[in-house]
């Protein structure tokens, strides 16, 4: 039985963007001015209430994403909350809002969306080097991006970032992550994982070597740093090396059947999971009409957990972290991020030999001693 | 090897350059990891003050790291030589 502890929704508002990113997945979509509207929204949120009662699911989290979702006035977003509130309320179903956005366009009554909480957090998009982030005449916008992050740490509210990993960023990695964590600011380094359009990623995609020799040397500056900021994937590869090492009991393996937990809702109500996002053949139905039962038992959510299962028997069946590791990531890998081994199986190319790695240098020779919460160097 | 830390009153944890906050987090880990992995945990993000409080840092910032760009509003491109002068007042943005 489907059972997760929560759920998040990465909802598609809106195509529309007033950057041309080169590697964005949408970049076909990013002139196409159409939003949700608020009564398929409503539905959407009555269809989630009864879904996720009748599941005993008690919190969910909606990523409102795009296109630009900050080219949407506040009072979209108000109204959004304000039927949030009456529908998931009254079903006792725990919400939060969160927005990922370029901040290219950021205005005070986003601002204040974030200090009434109607926006909970928000994390932003934006590499510093490559020159990949652009608007429709290709001019950089990385400064006016800066510019809004100085609004928002000024307004006293913390955010995220999100770059992207390519192999035109690859090469400042190190000026990357000293600027997010001498800014103390939460980052996410993401790899290429999605197609917009053939050959839009030419000669712009890493090889999961070069992936892991980016990682590696995130992981030995966030190691020697002095902020030791939330940095993702590499502190769940932390995670999973600290508990592989101790043996830790209570393994957990992804089930997508019973822990199925985050849906992408494209802009007409379509519902797909990450990894086959937009793909027809796994959509598993529309969230504005059909019932939230029959989104989880459709022939498209199956094919998508058969795919997932493939790909974790696959990899994670026999690899000595699974349930360390839970087998989510490799579940939930598009396509694109899919490694194929000669022998023609499906390769952990990337996080396998990042727990390795991570789990070879906590266990090297010098020694520190930790009593409690403090620690000295022998 | 698969011994070097251990969940115990004193916990020996072998890793050389580490810094003091780094360790700390660490240690939390072994001493309580959540659960590894899970849903998209980049993307809801942990609130609280950045390092930069002030209008103008985080471009002063990404400046001194050798990058120019130019700021709207601003006739000239900004240089690393400019960020110095700003931060010595000389200087608005």
């Amino acid at each position: 039985m489907w059972h997760p502890q929560k759920v998040q929704f990465v909802v598609k508002l809106t195509k529309l963007c007033n950057l041309r990113c080169k590697y964005c997945y949408e970049y076909p979509y990013l002139g196409d001015a159409a939003k949700m509207e608020l009564p398929g929204i409503e539905k959407m949120l009555h269809n989630i209430a009864k879904g996720l009662s009748d599941h005993a699911v008690k919190e969910c989290e909606f990523i409102l994403h795009g296109g630009e979702p900050l080219l949407l006035s506040a009072e979209y977003f108000r109204a959004i909350y304000a039927k949030q509130k009456v529908i998931l309320g009254n079903a006792g179903i725990a919400f939060y809002n969160v927005i990922q956005s370029n901040l290219t366009n950021l205005k005070e009554e986003h601002i204040q969306l974030i200090k009434d909480e109607i926006i909970s957090h928000i994390g932003v998009s934006i590499d510093l080097f490559g020159d990949e982030r652009v608007n429709i005449a290709g001019k950089n916008m990385d400064d006016k991006t800066l510019q809004n992050m100085d609004r928002l740490a000024k307004a006293g509210i913390g955010f995220g970032a999100i770059s992207v990993l390519s192999k035109k960023t690859a090469p400042h990695i190190k000026k990357m992550f000293s600027f997010f964590s001498q800014s103390n600011i939460p980052w996410r380094i993401l790899p290429i994982d999605l197609v917009g359009f053939d050959g839009q990623h030419d000669n712009n995609v890493l090889t999961a070597d070069e992936i892991c020799t980016v990682f590696k040397t995130l992981f030995e500056e966030w190691l020697q740093s002095e902020n030791a900021i939330k940095l993702e994937p590499i502190n769940e590869y932390i995670d999973a090396a600290i508990a592989s090492i101790n043996n830790r009991t209570g393994k957990h393996k992804f089930d997508k059947e019973t822990e199925d937990s985050l849906f992408v809702v494209n802009t007409n109500g379509d519902v797909y999971s990450e990894a086959d996002a937009y793909n027809a053949n796994f959509s598993y139905g529309n969230i504005f009409i059909d019932p939230f039962d029959q989104l989880l038992s459709s022939p498209g959510h199956k094919r998508a957990i058969a795919r997932a299962n493939l790909i974790t028997s696959s990899t994670c069946g026999h690899c000595i972290h699974y349930g360390y590791c839970n087998g989510f990531r490799m579940a939930e890998s598009t396509t694109e991020k899919l490694y194929w081994h000669k022998d023609g199986n499906i390769s952990c190319a990337v996080i396998r030999p990042m727990i390795d790695y991570i789990k070879d240098r906590l266990q090297e020779e010098k020694v520190m001693k930790i009593y409690d919460s403090a620690f000295s160097l022998d | 090897m698969a011994k070097a830390i251990k969940k115990a009153e004193e916990t020996t944890v072998k890793v050389s350059n580490i810094s003091p906050a780094a360790m700390k987090v660490i240690l939390a880990k072994v001493k309580g990891a959540p659960d590894p992995g899970g849903p998209r945990s980049g993307e809801p993000f942990v609130k609280g003050p950045t390092g930069f409080e002030q209008s103008g840092d985080f471009i002063k910032f990404i400046l001194s790291e050798g990058k120019s760009m130019s700021l709207p509003g601003n006739s000239f491109k900004i240089t690393a030589d400019i960020v110095k002068d700003i931060s010595a007042g000389k200087q608005g943005l």
